[in-house]
């Protein structure tokens, strides 16, 4: 499982089902914990709401269509809300003009005052929810790129940027809706369908039957509905996942683009990308919004068979069901405020119903996006701490490969039976041509992919019985590329440790000979650098690089290739500073170049993954080995005998 | 260029610039924008009459009053109607009302008089709470007042426009992207790049139907309802008077607020693209950041992003709140003061309880729309720093804007500069006019230390950049007369920093040359010493190469540059550094096989290794952005204090 990419996935179809997609949802748990007080909070305050306001509604429907509109008599709520005389205002047959003209005071008072409070508790109660679904998704986000930073590298071999980000951001979104849409409003619309229902029952049962088996035909229809909306769901977001990475790509290799003149090809394939992702949102889209037109088809034909029967009755002025219960609310027989009161419930389950089949479908792309984060979560690390790792101890003597194999695929053998120790205190350089294994082996050290077989050791410990943490904090390295990030100078170098001061920061500049050349930047340390400084040369890049490595004060330090873009003056400046700098550490260093490994006090000559010679440089010379050839080679061949072996 | 502060800073007349630019792009979709306008119209002409009916049911079934004797007028397109009920008995005129509806019902999905018997077709997904995570809604904006079939046809063409308007966006933001100087992209991260072609451009929707749909609908509403009130409730005034007064009222709080949204909108974007960087860097570099051990820092500098972007839209969103609850205030306060009247006007008479069911249904509409009119404005202003970021982009001047359109055709002789200079944006002064040559057959070599200019005077030949002064030739003419697509046919450039695509081996050694016969890919795999590694790949030149080379070695990515490069049939060809992450083996095949093929070319390599400069014709020794030294490696050793001759000593290591 560790193996496989989640490209993998796009070939499946939709193999979500009602349990799978519960599934998902349920697994949002440990996102949304860490916020239920503040949802217990919202939840209240929305329950008041929601209570306040249907006890609000009951009362003044009542009270404007009955008392104001029809002058019938209002019920004995009205009376005991707001003191009014029975004998002028329920005990009579109709009312009186002048009853009837105190009463707009009455509503609009109420209203002011019930509209203040609830839009006052409202909009606090909405910005309220906001953070908190701002702080589930930033739970969720910081989850998914801890466990996409934490993957190997084989795996980053095979995921694409734009894919990550795609997941980070916009499917990873989808958490922040669980709460509204899968919880809270399908609670809220289930509530008042079935409150609706239970109070038609009580003005006719036959009305309650109706709106009941409604939701039979609507049920069939969202469930014909779901797979296919999952799977329109799923290819859009993955075709957009496609079109991000394409950009990301595009964007990070301009400088390719524009040397081969690929622009055109560049661009149609964007378009062309573009438009399936416009395709596949537009096949997902119309049909959810064809659900949402067929479910008003069947709740809309309910809904007119019910408000005629209800006029009818009305016009006939029928008893209504319990008739006893509703005379408290004034709602004896059938009249125009029954009809109102009734048929406000009748229309409200209805509309219940298919907001309920909207937010199904809607809640279709949620589980998809969800999936697509969960799938990441699920991915366990190739490379992790074992369950009983140790905390590394101060480095102090060796770090020693013992017959170590490895291999990134089964066939294609990277290592092979390498054995070295490297000691404290001493420069070790690794030698040979691309491709040996020398970075692979630098690889193994930091635990960034583990050896097929043999062992790395750190002073006699297993580097796999240690926690990575630990392990990464005592080992040093500048990478080959020179690898920067949007920040500033200062950032850029002391991106390892963020805590280190400006002492340190010009210290380990210093060292790496790039304080002068920072110091003449526009803003100095404070200089903001892009991912791809080009205003920068590689040489300096590269010194960065190795301040940044410097300043992290580790006791092994890893250079690899750390002077390839350097100038033999400006190398042999650093090197001699690093020399200095590293007396009592353990110095790994790869490198091609003949004046950087005479630096070293052992030389390990390596060549497709195998190492062929190791010892000092002059003990190497003396033989005629493949490393002499190498050396012979690399100061240009025939004269260079001459002129090697007499330096430093 | 991404974050700085005047990014944000958009003023009213600049705003106005803005929307008119991005009318452009409405233009050609201009016949899908006049349908969709008359399907509104009709659409909501449907529902304009919609409350009818159940005045109809309420007064003449409900309360039983004889059709003829309702105290208020019905309007002259329901009277026709209504007088042929006349009668009937109840039963009849619920079956007549019942026809009428399921028509209604299957043509616009309403009937009957409030929302809450209505429907309304979009199909807006779950979305975040974030500017980013809102746009996909944004780049997919359809609706339709009604439901049923028309309003299905409704949504679909409607998305279909949509769709258009934000391809075409995009496509021509990304273009744009592809032809800046690379000057631009020094200072910009990916992740800001991505998230103006994706998460800003989708405004332009908003901005079409916010300008166009919007106000051609409401104030048809507007018209219709205003003329009803007026003509069927004239008897209750303050009913007219209130239907005007919103309008205004919405107005002059929105106008207040707009620069104040437009600031937060503009920073609430800036803060979502930081953050786009943050991810797209820690996974594009994870090898820095896992061998760095920088996993936490990593983490925290997401974590910190993030969080910024997410207040920086909650207090977009502030703005928003306050003047949703402003409109809300004025429409219930306007609500209340009709109320007040409507009853007077019921108790005695005057009105019949149909009519005030009629009567609150078009009121809440005529809210509704005033308040989408009131507010229009104030909507925009989102959209409106959207546009100003997507313009950013468009407007820069790309690279070719310093150059012609002439097609060079090849190259004879070979390329001159004469005294060029060049200054970074930032005023880091680079190269002080430099002059050199090169012929076809012969091969030249940059030297120097590191930051000398090397690379930089390299860029100004196939036009990356512009010599701010002085010229580059080609066969004695001025290069900016030329095409830059013909321009870079002809020059063949291999970055010191190799790049590859998530693509095949072969198809990115193709890039190079796209008519590339297999035989000519394997040749240029060979020399650039990549055969035999490729041969050990899985799938050999099939193998796809995964992100940024997934597993291949820095030397073995910069064999299949170096490999694309010779694989160009191109006259110049210029390698930054070919050799820097090569072994001296292949090294020296790789200088042989280009010494071997002189004659095809003029070459050009920038290198501090010795074996490849020495093999140069002539080698232009730099420092500090001028040539110092010029000659061949045997003229420039004999010059006793040369800084060539320095240069090479202690590559040897004689001065170390």
């Amino acid at each position: 499982m560790n193996r496989s990419t989640l490209e993998d996935n796009e070939l499946r179809s939709d193999d979500l089902n009602f349990q799978r997609v519960t599934q998902i949802f349920a697994r949002t748990w440990p996102f949304i914990r860490p916020m239920t007080k503040h949802l217990l909070v919202f939840l209240g305050g929305s329950a008041v709401l929601f209570v306040f306001l249907t006890a609000y509604l009951l009362v003044i429907v009542g009270m404007i269509q009955n008392g104001i509109i029809t002058g019938e008599p209002l019920g004995s709520i009205h009376v005991a809300v707001y003191g009014l005389d029975p004998a002028v205002f329920v005990n009579v047959d109709a009312l009186s003009i002048e009853a009837r003209l105190t009463l707009p005071w009455l509503v609009v008072s109420t209203t002011m005052g019930v509209i203040l409070i609830l839009v006052a508790v409202g909009t606090a109660l909405y910005y309220y929810t906001i953070w908190i679904f701002q702080q589930i998704n930033q739970h969720m986000r910081a989850a998914l790129i801890e466990r996409l930073q934490a993957q190997s590298l084989t795996f980053h071999a095979n995921m694409r940027t734009g894919d990550a980000m795609y997941r980070v951001y916009q499917d990873s979104a989808m958490v922040t809706q669980i709460i509204r849409s899968v919880f809270l409003e399908p609670l809220m619309y289930a509530c008042r369908y079935l409150f609706g229902v239970a109070v038609i029952a009580m003005f006719s049962p036959w009305l309650a039957l109706m709106i009941g088996v409604t939701c039979l035909p609507v049920l069939i229809l969202g469930a014909k509905f779901s797979p296919p909306l999952r799977k329109g769901f799923r290819t859009a977001r993955e075709r957009n996942s496609a079109l991000t990475s394409w950009i990301q790509e595009s964007i990070a290799g301009i400088r390719l683009i524009k040397a081969t003149g690929n622009e055109s090809a560049r661009q149609e394939a964007f378009e062309t990308q573009s438009e399936h992702a416009f395709a596949a949102a537009f096949r997902a889209r119309s049909r959810l919004a064809l659900l949402g037109v067929l479910a008003f088809f069947i709740v809309g034909v309910v809904l007119l068979a019910g408000q005629s029967l209800a006029v009818l009755w009305s016009s006939a002025s029928a008893d209504v069901f319990a008739r006893d219960l509703l005379l408290t609310l004034g709602f004896g027989i059938w009249n125009l405020g029954t009809f109102e009161t009734a048929w406000g419930r009748f229309a409200e389950s209805g509309g219940s119903q298919e907001a309920l089949i909207g937010l199904w479908g809607r809640a279709q792309d949620m589980a998809v996006g969800l999936g697509r984060v969960f799938e990441v979560l699920d991915l366990e690390p190739e490379i992790q701490d074992a369950p009983d790792a140790q905390r590394m101890a101060p480095f102090e003597h060796a770090v020693t490969f013992d017959h170590v194999s490895f291999a990134y695929l089964p066939d294609v053998p990277v290592l092979h039976d390498i054995t070295l120790t490297a000691q404290v205190g001493r420069i070790t350089a690794l030698v040979g041509p691309t491709g040996a294994g020398k970075s692979t082996m630098m690889s193994l050290l930091l635990r960034l992919a583990d050896p097929t077989t043999g062992r790395v050791l750190i002073d006699g410990v297993d580097v796999r019985t240690l926690t990575i943490d630990s392990l990464r904090k005592q080992v040093s390295i500048a990478t080959q590329e020179n690898i920067l990030f949007t920040d500033t100078v200062r950032e850029n170098i002391r991106y390892a440790v963020p805590d280190a001061s400006q002492e340190d920061v010009e210290a380990a500049a210093k060292v790496a000979c790039a304080h002068e050349f920072i110091e003449r930047l526009p803003q100095g340390y404070d200089t903001p650098l892009g991912e791809r400084a080009t205003k920068l040369s590689s040489g300096q890049r590269q010194r960065l690089v190795i301040a940044r490595a410097v300043v992290k004060n580790a006791p092994i330090l890893i250079l690899d290739e750390p002077t390839a873009a350097l100038d033999a003056e400006t190398e042999q400046k650093v090197l001699a500073n690093l020399k200095t700098w590293a007396v009592g550490r353990c110095i790994l260093l790869i490198t091609h170049r003949l004046s950087t490994i005479r630096q070293a006090d052992q030389v390990v000559y390596l060549r497709d993954g195998r190492m062929l010679e190791t010892g000092s440089h002059d003990a190497m010379m003396a033989k005629e080995g493949a490393y002499k050839r190498f050396v012979a080679l690399e100061t240009g061949a025939g004269e260079a005998l001459t002129i090697t072996g007499e330096g430093s | 260029m991404s974050a700085g502060p005047e990014s944000t800073a958009v003023g009213t007349r600049e705003t106005l610039r803005l929307i008119r630019r991005a009318m452009v792009f409405v233009w050609p979709v201009r016949y899908q924008l006049a349908v969709k306008i008359a399907l509104g119209l009709i659409g909501i002409t449907a529902f304009l009459i919609m409350p009818w009916p159940l005045k109809v049911l309420i007064d003449h079934v409900i309360l039983g009053m004889p059709i003829g004797d309702s105290p208020t007028p019905y309007p002259p397109f329901v009277v026709t109607f209504v007088d042929r009920l006349a009668g009937f008995s109840p039963f009849d005129i619920v079956m007549a009302v019942v026809v009428f509806s399921l028509v209604l019902i299957f043509l616009v999905g309403a009937f009957g008089s409030s929302a809450s018997r209505r429907d309304a077709t979009d199909a807006d997904l779950a979305e975040g709470f974030d500017t980013a995570t809102r746009s996909e809604n944004l780049a997919n904006v359809s609706n339709s007042k009604v439901g049923g079939l028309l309003g299905f046809f409704e949504y679909r063409y409607q998305l279909r426009t949509t769709h258009r308007l934000n391809h075409r966006i995009r496509s021509t933001l990304f273009s744009r992207l592809l032809e800046l100087p690379m000057t631009h992209f020094s200072d910009a991260s990916v992740g800001d790049s991505v998230y103006r072609v994706l998460y800003d451009s989708p405004s332009i929707s908003r901005i079409c139907y916010e300008l166009w749909v919007v106000p051609i609908l409401a104030l048809y509403t507007i018209a219709v309802v205003i003329s009803i009130m007026t003509y069927s409730y004239s008897v209750v005034p303050s009913v007219v008077w209130a239907s005007w007064a919103i309008l205004p009222a919405g107005l002059v709080f929105t106008l207040f607020v707009a620069g104040f949204a437009r600031k937060r909108s503009g920073e609430s974007r800036e803060a979502g693209a930081a953050t786009t960087a943050t991810v797209e860097e820690s996974m594009s570099n994870i090898v820095a950041v896992q061998s760095l051990g920088a996993n936490k820092r990593a983490q925290e500098r997401f974590e910190h992003d993030s969080a910024e972007s997410f207040k920086r839209y909650r207090a977009y969103y502030l703005v928003v709140i306050a003047v949703i609850l402003f409109q809300a205030m004025i429409g219930l306060a306007m609500i209340l003061v009709v109320f007040f009247d409507v009853s007077e006007a019921i108790i005695n008479g005057r009105m019949s309880a149909g009519d005030y069911a009629v009567l609150f249904a078009y009121f809440v509409l005529l809210i509704a729309e005033t308040g989408a009119l009131g507010t229009l404005w104030f909507y925009l202003q989102d959209n409106v720093a959207a546009m100003h970021r997507v313009f950013q982009i468009i407007d820069s001047p790309p690279d070719a804007a310093a150059h012609g359109d002439r097609v060079l055709p090849g190259i004879l002789r070979g390329l001159e500069l004469e005294k060029a200079s060049y200054t970074y944006p930032d005023g880091t002064r680079a190269l002080s006019e430099v002059s050199c040559e090169g012929h076809i057959g012969e091969i030249i070599a940059f030297a120097g230390s590191t930051g000398a200019g090397k690379s930089t005077l390299a860029y100004l030949i196939p036009g990356f950049l512009t010599a701010e002064s002085g010229r580059v030739l080609i066969d004695g003419e001025d290069i900016r007369a030329f095409s830059i697509a013909s321009l870079r046919r002809n020059v063949a450039f291999v970055f010191q920093e190799a790049i590859v695509f998530d693509d095949t081996v072969e198809n990115n050694i193709r890039l190079g040359n796209p008519d590339a016969s297999m035989a000519e890919i394997e040749t240029a795999a060979r020399t650039a010493g990549a055969l035999e590694f490729i041969e050990r790949l899985p799938l050999g030149f099939q193998t796809r190469v995964g992100q940024a080379g997934g597993t291949l070695s820095v030397g073995q990515k910069q064999r299949l540059s170096i490999a694309r490069g010779l694989v160009s049939p191109a006259r110049i060809l210029i390698l930054d550094e070919p050799t820097a992450s090569l072994d001296p083996e292949t090294e020296n095949a790789l200088v042989a096989a280009l010494r071997a093929e002189r004659e095809r070319r003029l070459l050009i390599v920038i290198a501090h290794r010795l074996s490849t400069i020495r093999t140069a014709d002539r080698i232009y020794f730099m420092d500090e952005g001028r040539v110092i030294e010029t000659g061949s490696h045997d003229d420039l050793m004999q010059l006793p204090e040369g800084a060539y001759r320095r240069f090479v000593e202690l590559q040897l290591g004689d001065a170390a």
